[in-house]
C-alpha cells in the first residue's frame, strides 16, 4: 500500500549508513515522499530559520514531519528539539526522534521538550522496514495533520 | 546668829524700864528730903500748905525736864539702832539675794516656795515672780516625788545636807543637785525650810568618767592578760645573749615548749637557747644579729626541741628595745608553733605538684588565661603543641601566638564566652606565624575567683589534624566516586548508542544485500558489502579504544619524575611521519618542568594532541604550525599545544571531550582522542580544556598536572 499524501521529510542522521538505509525503506513504501537528509544540529536550525548557508536560499518548504537523531555532530537532537518547539510557526510540526539510544534518560528529556513521538531504531532488518513502513502510514494516513503551514516563514525565534 | 536675834527683840525694853525708875528714884528722893527741910524750916500749917504746893509744882517741873532729856536720849539710841538694824538688814539681803549658790526658803507646811535668790533663778530658768508663786514639788521630777514626801518626815532636823537629789528646771532638764537646808524658826510668821542647792551633775559626771577610765584600765590590763595566757604562742623579753635569757615570759610558753614560764625565766632551769633545735642555733643567732640592729620588726622561722623532745617548726617575729642612745637593752616579741601550718602547706604543695603533674600528662593541649587574655598557665603538651618554651607563652596573648586574623577570631570567641560564661566548643585552624597550622576543636570554659566573678578562661585543644585529613581524603574519594560514576554512566551510554549504530547498519545492510542478491542488482551489493565491511571495522575500532579508555586508571605505571621536553622529544620522533607528510613546523620551548606522572600516559596525552593540531589543519595551503610550551607564571603551570588550524566554535569547547564525539563526521577516527586525554589528565588530578577564538582562528589545547616542579636545570 502506497501512501504519498504528504510532501516532505526532514531527516536529520549524521550517519550516512543510516541514513541509506532510511531513505530506500522510506521510498520503498512511499516512493513520492521527499526526503531532505541534512547531516547535523546546527544545519537543520540554519535550514529551519533561514540563517548560515540558507540566509539568501529564498522561500524554502518547511517539513509535515521531523525525524530527528539524538546524537548530532555539533548541536544534538535535545538542542535542536528545543529550539523548534520554543517558535510558534514551527512548533506545530511534529518531530519524532529516530535514534539507537533506548536510554530512559533520554526518553525522558525528549518528551519533556514536548517531543510527537520516540522511536529507537531496530537492530532487525525487517523491523527496520516495517518502523518505516508504519511511520509513514501512522502519521500521514491515520494521523490527521495540522492545516499546512505556509511556505516558509522567516523567523528570527 | 541665835544671840544676835535675842538681843534685837530685849533691846526697846530697857530705856522703858529705867525711865520710870529713874523718875521712881528722883521722885522718892524729892518727897523725902524736900518734906524733911520743909518740917525744919516750916512750922506753920498755913506756910506750910503753901509752901507744900510750891514745892509739888516744882517737882512736877523737874521731873518733867528730866524726863524730856532721858526721853531725848532714848529716841537717839533707839534711831541709831534701827540704823544699824536697816545697814544690817540691807547685807543680809544682798548675801541671800546675790549668793552664787541657789537659795531659796519654803513653807515646811504648805511646800509654797516664798523666797529666792537670783542663782536659784537663774540655775533654775524661773524669773523671780515665778519662783514665789511655786511650791517644792514643782522642783522635784514627778517619779521623785514619793522619795521627797518621805524625806520630809526628817524634817524635823535643824540641818539637814543630803546629796544626789534630782531636781528639774523649768525647761524639763534634771540637775543633780546637793541640798543643804535648815529650818527658819519664823519667817514671815511660818515655820521654814532654808535651802541651798548644789549642782553636782557635772562634778559627778567627772567623778564618773574618771571611775569608768579606771575601769576601762583594769579592764584592759585583764584583757592584756587574757590575751597573753590565750594566745597560741608566748610572748617574751629577753637578753641579746647566746642563752636568749629570758626575762619575761608570757604564760602561753608552756603550750610552744612544754616549759612552765617560770622554768624559763631567767634560764633558772632551761635557757631559751638550748630550746633551739641545734641545727638552727647558729643560723637564728646569725640571722637575729643581722636583723635586730636595723631596729625594725623581723620574722624567723626556725626548729625547736619541746620539754617532751618532740621538734617543733615555730615562727618568731621580733623587735629590739633600744635606749635613747640606741643601745640594744633587750629584744621583744612573740613566738607561735606552725608546724601544723607547716604540714599543711606542705601537704598543699603535694596537692597541687600532684593536679600539675596530672594536667601536663594530659595529652591534650591545656591552658588557662586570665580575663585580659594573657596566658597565666599552660600544660606540658601545649608548649610540644606550640613548640614555645614557657618563656615564650606565660605573660603572653594569642597576638603573639598565632597570625593576626585568627588572633582576632579568638578574641571575639573569648569575649562572647566572658559574657554568656557558658561552655564553648568549635572547630577552627589555628595557624602560627612561622605558617605552621592544625586544625583544632577547642572547648574552653570561664572559671570563676574566689568572689564569683569570671576569673579567666580554661581553654582545651583537641587535633582533630588526622580527623579532618581523613574527611578530606574521603571527601576526594567521593568526588572521584562521582566522577567514575557519571563516566561510567556516560559510558554505558555511548556504548548503548555507538555500538548499537554500527549493528543497526550492518544488520540493515544486510537485508538489503538479500533483497540485491534477489533482485541481482549486484553493484549495489558491492556498495552494501562495503558499508557492512566499515561498519564492522568501525565496531572494531570502537571496541578497541573502549578498551583501551577502561586501561587507563586500572592498568598503569608507577609514577616517575621527568622531564617534559624529554617526552616531547620522544613523542615528536614518533609522529616524524605524519609531520614531514604535512609540512609541519614544530616549536618546544626549553626548559618545561619536571612532573612526576605515569610517563608512558603522559605520552599518549601529548600524542593525541599534537596529532590533532597537525590532522585539522585550516587550509590546504597554510602550513601547520605547532607550538608546545608551558606557562609558568600560573599555578599550577598549565602546558600547552597551540596551532594555526581549524580551530573550534565556542559551543563546542566542551563537547569535543565527549567520548566518541566528532564535530566532522567525515573525519577519521571515531572521536575517542580527546576523550582518552581528557581521562588521563583528570586521572593525574590536572584539568584539560581547549581555547581557541572560533572557527579558522586556531586552538590551543590546555592541561595542568598538580606534579610538576620546576626544571631541574634552572
Amino acid at each position: 500500500m502506497n501512501v504519498n499524501l504528504f510532501e516532505m521529510i526532514l531527516l536529520v542522521e549524521d550517519n550516512p549508513d543510516h541514513a541509506e538505509l532510511l531513505k530506500r525503506s522510506f521510498t520503498r513504501y512511499s516512493p513520492d515522499t521527499a526526503i531532505l537528509h541534512l547531516w547535523d544540529g546546527e544545519e537543520t536550525l540554519d535550514y529551519l530559520f533561514g540563517r548560515g548557508k540558507y540566509a539568501l536560499s529564498g522561500e524554502r518548504p518547511l517539513p509535515d514531519l521531523i525525524l530527528l537523531d539524538l546524537k548530532l555532530p555539533k548541536i544534538d537532537g535535545l538542542q535542536v528539539l528545543k529550539r523548534i518547539k520554543a517558535v510558534e510557526s514551527l512548533r506545530s510540526i511534529p518531530v519524532v526522534m529516530l535514534t539507537s539510544s533506548d536510554t530512559e534518560k533520554d526518553v525522558l528529556k525528549a518528551y519533556k521538550l514536548n517531543v510527537n513521538s520516540y522511536l529507537v531504531k531496530p537492530v532487525e532488518f525487517n523491523r527496520f522496514l516495517d518502523l518505516a513502513r508504519e511511520l509513514g502510514l501512522y502519521w500521514f494516513r491515520w494521523n490527521k495533520r495540522p492545516p499546512a503551514p505556509q511556505s516558509f516563514i522567516k523567523d528570527n525565534e | 546668829m541665835k544671840n544676835e536675834k535675842k538681843h534685837i527683840i530685849d533691846w526697846p525694853l530697857s530705856p522703858a524700864v529705867k525711865i520710870p525708875l529713874v523718875y521712881l528714884f528722883a521722885g522718892f528722893l524729892w518727897i523725902l528730903f524736900s518734906d524733911l527741910l520743909l518740917a525744919v524750916w516750916i512750922d506753920d500749917a498755913d506756910t506750910m500748905r503753901i509752901a507744900q504746893t510750891y514745892k509739888g509744882w516744882f517737882f512736877i517741873l523737874v521731873t518733867a525736864f528730866l524726863l524730856f532729856l532721858l526721853i531725848k536720849r532714848s529716841f537717839k539710841r533707839l534711831e541709831k539702832t534701827r540704823n544699824n538694824l536697816n545697814q544690817t538688814l540691807k547685807h543680809y539681803s544682798y548675801l541671800f539675794h546675790h549668793n552664787p549658790q541657789p537659795m531659796w526658803v519654803y513653807d515646811f507646811e504648805s511646800l509654797d516656795i516664798l523666797d529666792a535668790n537670783r542663782a536659784a533663778q537663774k540655775d533654775y530658768g524661773y524669773h523671780s515672780g515665778e519662783f514665789l508663786t511655786m511650791s517644792m514639788l514643782d522642783l522635784i521630777p514627778a517619779e521623785d516625788i514619793p522619795s521627797f514626801k518621805e524625806s520630809l518626815r526628817e524634817e524635823g532636823l535643824e540641818y539637814q545636807r543630803i546629796s544626789g537629789i534630782r531636781h528639774q528646771k523649768s525647761d524639763g532638764s534634771i540637775i543633780e543637785v546637793e541640798m543643804i537646808s535648815h529650818i527658819l524658826p519664823e519667817y514671815q510668821g511660818r515655820k521654814c525650810r532654808m535651802v541651798i542647792a548644789n549642782d553636782i551633775t557635772t562634778r559627778k559626771k567627772a567623778f564618773e568618767s574618771l571611775k569608768k577610765n579606771e575601769r576601762a584600765l583594769k579592764e584592759s590590763e585583764r584583757q592584756l592578760q587574757t590575751l597573753l595566757s590565750n594566745l597560741p604562742g608566748m610572748a617574751y623579753r629577753c637578753k641579746n645573749d647566746l642563752f636568749w635569757t629570758m626575762l619575761f615570759v608570757s604564760k602561753g610558753c608552756e603550750q610552744v615548749v612544754g616549759y612552765k614560764a617560770e622554768e624559763l625565766e631567767n634560764s633558772s632551769i632551761i635557757s631559751y637557747g638550748k630550746i633551739i633545735h641545734p641545727q638552727d642555733r647558729k643560723r637564728v643567732w646569725r640571722e637575729v644579729q643581722n636583723k635586730v640592729s636595723t631596729q625594725r620588726k623581723y620574722p624567723i622561722v626556725y626548729r625547736i626541741i619541746t620539754s617532751k623532745g618532740e621538734v617543733r617548726w615555730v615562727w618568731e617575729q621580733a623587735q629590739g628595745v633600744f635606749d635613747e642612745e640606741g643601745k640594744l637593752l633587750f629584744i621583744e616579741g612573740f613566738i607561735t608553733d606552725i608546724t601544723h601550718q607547716r604540714k599543711t602547706e606542705k601537704a598543699l604543695k603535694h596537692y597541687g605538684d600532684f593536679l600539675r603533674t596530672i594536667i601536663d600528662n594530659i595529652p591534650f593541649p591545656m591552658y588557662y588565661k586570665d580575663i585580659q587574655g594573657k596566658y597565666m598557665g599552660c600544660n606540658k603538651e601545649f608548649y610540644r603543641y606550640l613548640g614555645k618554651t614557657k618563656e615564650e607563652v606565660i605573660g603572653k596573648t594569642v597576638d603573639d601566638l598565632l597570625i593576626p586574623s585568627q588572633a582576632a577570631q579568638s578574641k571575639a570567641k573569648d569575649r562572647e564566652l566572658l559574657k554568656t560564661k557558658e561552655h564553648q566548643k568549635y572547630e577552627t585552624r589555628i595557624t602560627f606565624p612561622d605558617g605552621k597550622s592544625m586544625e583544632v576543636v577547642l572547648h574552653k570554659s570561664v572559671f570563676l575567683n574566689e568572689e564569683g566573678e569570671p576569673g579567666g578562661i580554661i581553654g582545651v585543644y583537641f587535633d582533630i589534624s588526622d580527623r579532618v585529613m581523613a574527611e578530606n581524603i574521603i571527601k576526594k574519594q567521593v568526588e572521584e566516586l562521582e566522577r567514575i560514576n557519571a563516566e561510567l554512566e556516560r559510558f554505558t551510554y555511548t556504548v548503548s548508542h555507538d555500538l548499537r549504530s554500527p549493528l543497526v547498519t550492518i544488520k540493515g545492510f544486510l537485508g538489503m544485500l538479500r533483497e540485491d542478491l534477489e533482485a541481482g542488482n549486484f553493484e549495489q551489493m558491492e556498495m552494501d558489502m562495503q558499508r557492512i565491511s566499515n561498519a564492522t571495522d568501525k565496531m572494531h575500532h570502537l571496541l578497541e579504544d573502549l578498551l583501551q579508555l577502561s586501561r587507563i586508571g586500572r592498568v598503569g605505571n608507577p609514577f616517575t619524575s621527568f622531564s617534559m621536553n624529554g617526552v616531547v622529544g620522544e613523542v615528536l620522533e614518533y609522529l616524524d611521519g605524519i609531520i614531514r607528510e604535512n609540512q609541519c613546523s614544530i616549536e618546544v620551548q626549553t626548559n618545561l618542568p619536571v612532573v612526576f606522572a605515569d610517563r608512558s600516559r603522559i605520552m599518549e596525552v601529548l600524542q593525541n594532541l599534537i596529532e590533532n593540531a597537525v590532522k585539522f589543519k585550516a587550509d590546504h595551503q597554510i602550513k601547520p604550525h605547532i607550538t608546545i610550551g608551558c606557562r609558568r607564571e600560573l599555578d599550577p603551570p598549565v602546558f600547552y599545544v597551540q596551532d594555526n588550524g581549524i580551530g573550534i566554535a565556542p559551543l563546542y569547547q566542551k563537547k569535543i571531550f565527549g567520548l566518541f564525539n566528532k564535530l566532522d563526521q567525515a573525519s577519521r577516527g571515531t572521536g575517542i582522542g580527546l576523550a582518552l586525554v581528557q581521562r588521563i589528565i583528570e586521572f593525574h588530578g590536572g584539568r584539560v580544556w581547549v581555547e581557541s577564538e572560533g572557527t579558522g582562528k586556531g586552538s590551543r589545547f590546555c592541561f595542568t598536572l598538580p606534579g610538576s616542579f620546576e626544571s631541574l636545570l634552572i
